[in-house]
């Protein structure tokens, strides 16, 4: 049964007799009657009882017998009239969507409705493993978090890929058929008809052993698939397995088999270094390991004390990336010139080597300082050699792999290497073992592993020529391989080409067998972080449409009895990681704590420098000239929001504001206002890039301070036409410039304006605070000297407040503070507060007209007097729940009204959204729902209908504790108001206080170096009720027994009703006298909380606090630790 | 036009021709609903239905899409609406300050414009009050706004300025429309006397109130007329106030001024002074009334501009003063980038074109009435007029859109560009407004009949004998008490 539909409407005995027809039936026909009534049951659940006949007659009498039922009085008969009149005006008024109910049939185990459920799974990101924690109501995933015990989440945390992976998930345009080609269209197909096929095309290869047959996955470090691969290999010994990611760690791994004859995972620990040198490495957010990287990072620059020690970060980089935004000193410089830079730096630091650096020293002995600041070489040499073992150097992935190779040869050289970096193996040079057992340092003689994880492109196109058959398992090459291999012309001389994806995309369209691939949280798997740690991808959800994942079907291919996912997974489990009888236990151990206790690899022993292999690749790469107007140079960069543009069709991607840029729905071209200026560009003109070789790309200009001089910055993942119906046709493709030679950067493109405009839009346009105290910072010595640096600019007035203060004492009174110093601007408190609230994307025309409707924004500043060489200051901004809010004041209806516990409360409910305050709000943190936006993105042409629009898989993914809002509403950050009832209504029902940091918002919860922490201002009040199991204890059992850090036990003596408190003391115990359960004492158990040392600290500050709005969140001040001597 | 004889001592001339007698008053004013509109009537009226044609459709599909159709957004969350509702409630001031104000201070000029000044509030106050209505994101729960019993208990935020909003208008309404039509009772009862058909005399009769003309009906009229005149006194003072406290209470830069109540009230008088001069300009024109509304109530009329106008000059610059003394930056900012935007390079600031829209209008246009060649030459008070209203349009538009705009955090700075709905519906007020004001003066005596009576030379117990004696027409006499004299 689908559909709930003889309801019984009123359960009074003359309903069920059926001498009383309830009173809606007289309006219908008997067709529709029962469909009202399952209807008006349906409102009866929700708004109370439904009327009956039987309860209208008493309003005459009440002693009349009630059960007869057919007699209405004159007064039941008017208010029937009256209540049929409103209902049928009602009827007529209010948007009521379509429902369907959908009990269980078979109850499942642990589902509670209205109780979500936590799983634990992995996610692939850039090679590495991210653990994720998802939240489930009733079986659809609503929310994604870190997973705590993963390594790669920096404990806890989810960057933006994760948590918009749902929107992956729940995106409307996903493939849900096979489909086969014919005449260049793609046709539906059935699932058995593409077994078939694949089975065919496989069985003619069997004969001669998988010659011509071609397979091609994105990296990934899954022991399942890696079994799997050995399998179809050793069944088609001659096929050729290839491994292409458009943004990959490829160049690192290079890089550690130059220096050490392997290639090698790297670990760095930026938490123990000094002094950090990044060559183009934006490790915070586009490369491996990034959650983490910016945990310790931020744990490294503390600055909770004067004298806390606190690292200092060199940033060498072309673009303005995240990391170099958080640079204490950045050097722009074009991707090409930093090989340059760093043999530079290697000339001046092989002198003081630890170690023999000859080799190299000869090889840079040559190169020329031009365009290079002095400081920057003997400055940051100097740090560095004066921090041995505590400084880190650390190279990004666009750089190539001598530029890695040379890299290691400085931190061996500076004692860094054991120290601040360390390395494991890879996932896939064990040869599919457990590798939980260090392998053995084997010197020269075990040959370096199969390296299929980064297949030459070169390879491909040799491959490609000779293939007849070619499976693409998960990846959209034809949009992201390099323009000289021209793989969509190679893939369309393949005779059978198979590929499996999310979506019909680019490659789906010059491929003869499309089948739809599961999200990664439909799908079993398996995963091994960096470090090894070997974590289990488990499904939330059955494949919504159908579709298998690349294990499933390379398992197939490889001739598996039983292709599932899961018992794939689960045979490498019990044949590989947890052999013996013990296997299940550990497979739901591992299954319930994400990760596998003990698969953990240990650090590689150091590894000999091979000092001549590096000076040979040094020697290999060529200086290059720097860029010039005429011929300037294009650097490729990962996007910090597409990434390699596999997301293209994801909503809550496509709007969040880009880090740095701010722009939404696109990218562009980026350079640097100098550079604007020298060729007379302006923002949102359109050029036209040209490199040598005919490669021409369009797209728009967008101007970014912190561009190095005459290089244009592409982001890579944007302008895709076949990504759906979010992703097509936004931004721009720079594939076409993109070749194997210049994979990260193409030097002598020529730049011309093609006199159009194209349409920018971008969430903040001004970048200056104008002098303002707004994100205030200082530098490290200001702090030593002025702890208290932020009050002196954020001025705290006397200003009487208009109203009575309100008590809170023995109430919650929540807060939050933000630490600047941490905040890295990374973003993932944007989309997790929007995954959380179920906030609408809203596109970009809409972003154009300021109407985004993010609760919680990062601003971005930009500090400094030259515009080119700006510092940058984040500020994540949500509502700062004013004590005495001006939005409360100015709303005629009292929509908007403060909590008993100091929050500033919306009822969407009572708002009629007259905006005035919006408009009061100082912080400009209000939303205004100005359409239905939730349907707007859908179908702008429709959006002012009534139906609902929104996708039924879009729908899936809203959180069912918060309220869709309607057009015409007012909303804003709740602090996640949803959760503190949870943690409330848990508190009581375990009879327990509240421990610090168990409840969060959803800011908070995500953001991978803590800088945002919520709390109780109070700490958490616990009032004890009679018969708790509090009754009796000590502060210090209390303490210990709910394991909480510090707790507190007030007594208060209560009068009847007055209005403070009285007669309150603290005391040791809680005694359970007869006062106490007369009720004339109160006891309050009081935990502590963090967040009063941090609204008391002496970086903090309140923003405007001039206004007398007394907010609640409060700042850190920033913190930046330049060297005195660079300036 | 006859020659304007100056009364000894005081230098005053008279308004009306000395040989005007209460016959010529009746007719002229009830001819216009007796005889057939003149062609021009036409025009315009169609003109008008065209526009509440578009005004009909643009609410019907701002209803149905939401205010999403306008250019509002974040940070400017209030734009053309609210501009809107303050420009048309500041029109609705002059009428009430005609009649009522200057019936307290016995300003005889008065009697030939306040019924047409009046009937404008009536109309403006209509328009104005479509825009809070209809402005909200629900307003099919605007009645959320009144404070009516439900079952939560849950009351209107009587803190809120929006609030004493709506009191405040409906409660201006409410008067401004008793005053207007007890003023009408007995001018009614002369075009009911006059009627030829019974249609007529049905309506106007019911209108009349079964007003006889007696002695008793005379003398309850005047105090009833009196005692709404000193309620309307405090309310012309009151709305506007009130209004700008919408803005003077918030914490906005560029809002947050107490300078506002008295400047809002200027404005309103100065904006609504210049639409019925715009209008009646026309109307005397179109309906041959030359001889009651005189060049010298013109006169009068760009005195009080040149006046109003000045104060709201002095208002903006003391609020400009004020901005840079108070030291407080961000007002500051406002002022000097969001709306001067006079720097060292020229105009830099993206609104600063509706500053000095607003300054030119309202401050520099009226100046030119100091000289009597141009109060008394009608194209130059109409061009005058239409600028004066536009200006005002702008003072409204600089102060919420330049200032919401960009206030404390440049991180949420944005701008404003109106939409088609924006100013498919502004436009479509102008078709309610000049609907209604046709079929009023079609179908209504435009002119206080009975009041201009009191201000002709018969009337004055002070007259010289010897003047317009052959005039006198008993019959049509006020049963009165003369009005006394100053």
């Amino acid at each position: 049964m689908t559909r709930r539909n003889d309801y019984p409407v009123a359960q009074t005995p003359a309903a069920q007799t059926g001498n009383a027809k309830p009173i809606w039936r007289s309006l219908d026909d008997k067709g529709r009657a029962s469909e009202e009534r399952a209807r008006l049951a349906d409102a009866g659940a929700e708004h109370g009882p439904v009327l009956s006949a039987d309860s209208l007659t008493r309003g005459r009498s009440s002693d009349s017998a009630p059960s007869t039922g057919t007699h209405l009085g004159r007064r039941g008969f008017l208010a029937a009239s009256t209540v049929t009149a409103a209902a049928g005006l009602l009827e007529g008024c209010i948007r009521r969507p379509e429902e369907h109910i959908l009990p269980y049939g078979e109850a499942p185990e642990h589902v509670v409705p209205g109780v979500p459920l936590h799983f634990a799974t992995v996610t692939e990101r850039l090679g590495d493993a991210m653990g994720l924690l998802v939240t489930s109501h009733e079986g659809r995933p609503t929310k994604v978090e870190g997973n705590p015990n993963h390594p790669s989440t920096g404990q806890g945390a989810a960057d933006v890929w994760s948590q918009a992976s749902l929107m992956d998930l729940y995106d409307p345009d996903r493939s849900t058929k096979p489909a086969r080609s014919e005449g260049g269209t793609l046709l539906d197909a059935e699932w058995t008809a593409a077994e078939e096929a694949l089975q065919a095309r496989l069985a003619s290869h069997q004969g001669n052993g998988g010659a011509g047959l071609l397979v091609l996955t994105p990296p990934n470090s899954s022991p399942s698939f890696r079994r799997a691969r050995a399998r179809f290999l050793a069944k088609f010994p001659e096929a050729g397995f290839h491994t292409w990611g458009s943004v990959t760690d490829a160049n690192m791994r290079e890089g550690a088999k130059i220096a050490f004859g392997r290639p090698l995972n790297i670990h760095h620990d930026f938490r123990g270094s000094r002094v950090i040198l990044s060559i183009d490495s934006d490790f915070m957010m586009t490369e491996p390991n990034a959650l983490t990287n910016s945990w310790r990072f931020a744990l490294g620059r503390p600055a909770f004390r004067p004298n806390d020690p606190m690292n200092r970060l060199y940033v060498v980089e072309p673009g303005h990336s995240l990391t170099g935004s958080n640079a204490d000193h950045r050097l722009r410089l074009p991707s090409s010139q930093i090989a340059r830079y760093l043999k530079i730096l290697a000339k001046r630091l092989a002198t003081e080597s630890d170690v023999d650096l000859a080799d190299v020293a000869s090889a840079v002995s040559d190169v020329s300082a031009d365009g290079i600041p002095e400081a920057w070489i003997e400055k940051v040499a100097a740090e560095l050699l004066a921090n041995r073992r505590r400084a880190v150097i650390v190279a990004g992935l666009r750089q190539p792999p001598a530029v890695h190779a040379l890299v290691h040869a400085l931190n061996r050289a500076l004692g860094n290497d054991g120290a601040t970096v360390i390395f494991t193996g890879v996932a896939d040079d064990d040869g599919g073992s457990a590798g939980a057992v260090p392998q053995a340092p084997s010197g020269g003689e075990t040959a370096p592993p199969e390296p299929y994880y980064n297949t030459q492109v070169s390879e491909l196109a040799a491959a490609m020529g000779g293939a007849r058959t070619m499976l693409i398992l998960g990846s959209n090459p034809v949009y992201d391989t390099p323009a000289d291999l021209g793989f969509a012309e190679k893939l369309g001389s393949i005779e059978f080409s198979l590929h499996l994806g999310s979506h019909r995309d680019e490659t789906a369209a010059a491929s003869t067998w499309h089948l739809p691939m599961a999200h990664e949280l439909e799908s079993w798997g398996d995963l091994r972080s960096r470090d090894g740690t070997y974590a289990i991808q488990q499904p939330l959800i059955a494949p919504l449409h159908g579709g298998r994942s690349a294990l499933e079907v390379l398992g197939f291919a490889a001739g598996d009895e039983d292709p599932k996912g899961h018992t794939l997974v689960r045979s490498t489990f019990s044949e590989v990681f947890a052999r013996g009888p013990r296997s299940s236990e550990a497979w739901r151990t591992a299954l319930h704590a994400g990760v596998l206790a003990g698969s953990t690899r240990r650090p590689e022993p150091p590894r000999p420098l091979d000092t001549v292999a590096i000076a040979l690749a040094v020697r290999a790469t060529a200086d290059v000239p720097m860029p010039t107007p005429d011929a300037l140079e294009v650097a490729f960069v990962p996007c910090s929001k597409m990434l390699d543009g596999s997301r293209a069709n994801n909503v809550w991607l496509q709007e969040l504001p880009d880090n740095m840029s701010k722009l939404v729905w696109d990218n562009a071209a980026l350079v640097s206002p100098a550079t604007a200026t020298q060729l007379g560009l302006s923002d949102r003109d359109v050029v036209r890039l040209e490199a040598d070789g005919g490669a021409v790309v369009e797209a728009a200009v967008h101007i970014l301070p912190g561009v190095a001089d005459n290089v244009v910055v592409a982001p890579l993942g944007w302008g895709r036409h076949a990504a759906g119906r979010y992703g097509n046709g936004q931004g721009f493709d720079f594939g076409p410039l993109r070749t194997t030679e210049a994979l990260w950067h193409r030097s002598g493109v020529r730049v011309t304006r093609t006199g159009d405009d194209w349409f920018l839009v971008r969430t903040q346009e001004h970048g200056s605070m104008h002098g303002r105290p707004i994100a205030i910072d200082g530098t490290l010595e200001e702090y030593q000297e002025t702890p208290d640096f932020p009050q002196y600019r954020a001025v705290e007035m006397d200003i009487p407040p208009l109203w009575d203060r309100v008590d809170y004492d023995g109430k919650y009174k929540w807060g939050m503070s933000i630490d600047l110093t941490a905040c890295t601007g990374c973003n993932a408190c944007v989309i997790a507060c929007q995954a959380e609230n179920n906030i609408p994307s809203v596109g970009k025309g809409m972003v154009a007209r300021g109407r985004e409707m993010y609760w919680i924004r990062l601003d971005r500043y930009f500090v400094g007097e030259d515009e080119n060489e700006p510092q940058v200051a984040f500020q994540p901004i949500g509502c700062q729940q004013c004590e005495e809010a001006p939005c409360e004041n100015v709303c005629p209806v009292n929509a908007t009204a403060h909590s008993p516990e100091g929050l500033n409360d919306m009822a969407y409910n009572r708002c009629i959204g007259t905006r005035y305050c919006a408009n009061n709000c100082p912080y400009k943190v209000r939303r205004f729902n100005y359409l239905n936006y939730h349907e707007y993105l859908e179908d702008p042409t429709n959006a002012r209908s009534m139906d609902v629009n929104i996708p039924a898989t879009r729908q899936m993914s809203y959180n069912p504790n918060v309220t869709v809002r309607m057009r015409g509403v007012m909303e804003k950050c709740s602090y996640c108001v949803q959760r503190l009832q949870e943690a409330k209504i848990a508190s009581r029902r375990d009879d327990r206080p509240i421990a610090d940091g168990t409840v969060r918002a959803a800011c908070q919860e995500t953001c991978p170096t803590k800088a945002i922490v919520f709390g109780c201002l109070n700490g958490y009040p616990y009032v004890v009720r009679k018969g708790s199991a509090l009754v009796g204890k000590t502060v210090q059992e209390i303490a210990r027994e709910y394991g909480l850090r510090e707790v507190r036990i007030e007594r208060e003596t209560v009068v009847p009703d007055s209005e403070h408190r009285v007669g309150v003391q603290e005391v040791d115990s809680i005694e359970g006298n007869d006062a106490f359960l007369n009720g004339q004492v109160k006891y309050t158990v009081y935990s502590a909380s963090l967040l009063p040392q941090l609204q008391s600290h002496d970086r903090h500050y309140k923003l405007l606090v001039e206004l007398g709005a007394y907010p609640r969140t409060t700042f850190l001040g920033r913190i930046r630790n330049p060297n005195s001597e660079m300036v | 036009m006859s020659a304007h004889e100056p009364i000894a001592g005081i230098g005053e001339t008279h308004l009306l021709p000395p040989n005007m007698t209460f016959n010529d008053v009746t007719e002229a004013v009830a001819r216009v609903t007796e005889n057939k509109a003149p062609r021009g009537w036409w025009f315009l009226f169609i003109g008008a239905l065209l526009f509440l044609g578009v005004l009909n459709a643009a609410l019907g599909y701002l209803l149905a899409t939401g205010v999403g159709s306008w250019g509002n957004n974040s940070p400017v969350a209030w734009a053309w609406d609210i501009t809107n509702f303050v420009w048309w409630i500041g029109i609705g001031h002059a009428g009430t300050l005609i009649s009522a104000i200057l019936f307290l201070f016995r300003q005889k000029w008065r009697t030939s414009i306040n019924r047409f000044a009046e009937a404008m509030t009536i109309f403006a106050v209509m328009c104005a009050g479509i825009f809070p209505g209809i402005h909200t994101g629900r307003p099919w729960f605007d009645y959320y706004m009144f404070p009516l019993p439900n079952q939560m208990s849950l009351w209107p935020n009587f803190k809120s300025p929006l609030m004493w909003d709506i009191f405040a208008v409906s409660t201006y309404f409410t008067i401004s429309f008793l005053f207007w039509f007890t003023g009408l009772i007995p001018d009614m009862a002369t075009l009911r006397d006059r009627s030829k058909t019974r249609v007529r005399r049905m309506v106007y009769g019911a209108m009349a109130l079964g007003w006889r003309g007696s002695n008793r009906h005379w003398r309850n009229y005047e105090r009833a007329y009196l005692i709404l005149a000193a309620i309307s006194t405090p309310l012309v003072l009151s709305v506007h106030s009130i209004v700008s406290f919408d803005f003077a209470t918030s914490v906005l830069p560029g809002w947050h001024t107490t300078i506002f109540p008295p400047y809002f009230v200027a404005g309103a008088v100065f904006s609504g002074f210049a639409l019925v001069l715009t209008l009646l300009v026309i109307t005397r024109q179109v309906f041959q009334m030359q001889e009651i509304v005189t060049i010298k109530h013109l006169d009068l009329m760009n005195k009080f501009m040149l006046g109003t106008g000045t104060l709201v000059g002095y208002a903006y610059a003391m609020e400009f003063f004020i901005a840079w003394y108070s030291g407080n930056p961000y007002e500051w900012h406002v002022f000097r980038f969001n709306r001067l935007a006079l720097t060292a390079e020229g105009f830099d600031g993206t609104m600063w074109w509706a500053y000095w829209a607003m300054i030119s209008c309202n401050v520099l246009v009226p100046q030119i009435f100091w000289f009597k060649r141009m109060r008394t030459s009608i194209p130059v008070m109409f061009v005058a007029s239409i600028l004066i209203n536009i200006g005002m349009w702008f003072e409204r538009f600089v102060i919420i859109v330049t200032s919401l705009h960009r206030d404390f955090l440049p991180s949420s700075w944005g701008y404003f560009s109106p939409t088609l709905m924006d100013i498919l519906l502004y436009l479509g007020t102008f078709g309610l407004f000049f609907t209604c004001f046709l079929l009023f003066i079609r179908w209504m005596p435009m002119i206080a009949i009975a009041e201009v009576k009191m201000a002709l030379p018969a009337a004055d117990p002070h007259w010289v004998p010897g003047h317009g004696d052959e005039g006198e027409d008993q019959d049509h006499a006020p049963a009165t008490e003369p009005a006394p004299a100053e």
